[in-house]
């Protein structure tokens, strides 16, 4: 499986429950809040939810390991983290690798005793492409699927040239 | 769109260890549970046991076909009806679930079978786009009509 799954639980001072609503609703409503996250890629799903006793849940998997989806979170949205985890008991701030990795060391709870995905084999990445590749091939199919062959060759390899990045 | 599914639900006194071994006895439940894009299922540290999905369609029947899958764990849990009761299952699962705050998904649009496709697509493609490579129009023509009769 190429993903990792990854659980976290943050106690939270009590007053902090509401600005993480705010943050979300924000969030939900300026798609760019939330866009660098999505450029990284590698972010199956990442999930955040409050729960009773005043915690907050995260849920992620992503390809790769650890350490690299830790530090692509420091280097890439570190306000961000900050915004939503500043009021987290025990939370360093963003800004450093060591610090935040310890941090989530503390309060992962491991191991997910199960983890299951549909596609185990595909990276987000793949995924992505071949999402894009569907409906561009079958513009293609529909297109040239009768052409006589001189014209088919010659578009088969204009469609290659646009399908390469996501081959 | 995929929808998410949180629930904690609290394991029964001293069955934490009996929940751990029947999560390790499961055989892949997700497989026959269709619609499912990941989910997981962990007990945590505070006698808690965690089952988190991520799924397309409406929840009753994930939620029914997964309680069938998983019922040798959810039957550690508190006041679970049992597998067998599915407007209890459900009604069990409500009580216990928690809403996504924030989320960020990286094929958000797509079903699990719409993502088996396309990767089913893409992979056919890379080979065949690697197979064809050298041939003359003709060849690769007649090549790519055998391709897609397959």
């Amino acid at each position: 499986m190429r993903a990792t799954p990854l659980t976290v639980i943050s106690p939270i001072r009590w007053w902090w429950k509401p600005w993480v609503r705010f943050t979300w609703l924000i969030a939900r409503r300026a798609p760019m809040v939330a866009a660098p996250l999505r450029r990284l890629r590698f972010i199956h799903f990442a999930r955040w939810t409050l729960l009773p006793g005043r915690r907050l849940l995260f849920l992620t998997s992503f390809d790769g390991s650890d350490i690299q989806y830790i530090d692509a979170f420091v280097r890439v949205v570190p306000g961000r983290i900050d915004a939503l985890y500043k009021g987290a008991k025990g939370f360093p701030g963003a800004r450093r690798f060591g610090p935040v990795a310890r941090y989530i060391d503390d309060h992962s709870h491991r191991p997910v005793d199960h983890f299951w995905m549909a596609h185990p084999d595909a990276s987000v990445r793949m995924v992505q492409q071949a999402l894009l590749l569907v409906p561009l091939y079958h513009v293609f199919e529909a297109r040239f699927k009768d052409a006589d062959a001189e014209t088919f060759a010659r578009e088969w390899r204009r469609f290659l040239g646009t399908a390469q990045r996501f081959l | 769109m995929s929808a998410a599914l949180i629930v904690l639900a609290q394991l029964r006194g001293g069955e934490v260890d009996a929940a751990r071994a029947a999560i390790a006895a499961l055989d892949e439940p997700f497989r026959a549970v269709p619609g499912t894009h990941l989910a997981r299922i962990q007990v945590l540290e505070d006698r808690q046991l965690l089952l988190a999905a991520d799924y397309d369609g409406p929840l009753e029947p994930w939620l029914i076909a997964a309680a069938g899958q998983l019922d040798s764990v959810l039957s550690h849990c508190a006041f679970w009806p049992g597998a067998d009761k599915p407007a209890e299952v459900v009604e069990w699962a409500r009580e216990r679930s928690y809403p996504a705050g924030f989320s960020v998904v990286g094929a958000p649009y797509a079903t699990v079978e719409e993502i088996g496709e396309a990767l089913k697509l893409r992979e056919r493609l890379t080979r065949f786009a690697d197979e064809s490579q050298g041939l003359d129009d003709e060849a690769l023509h007649a090549a790519w009509k055998a391709w897609r009769a397959q």
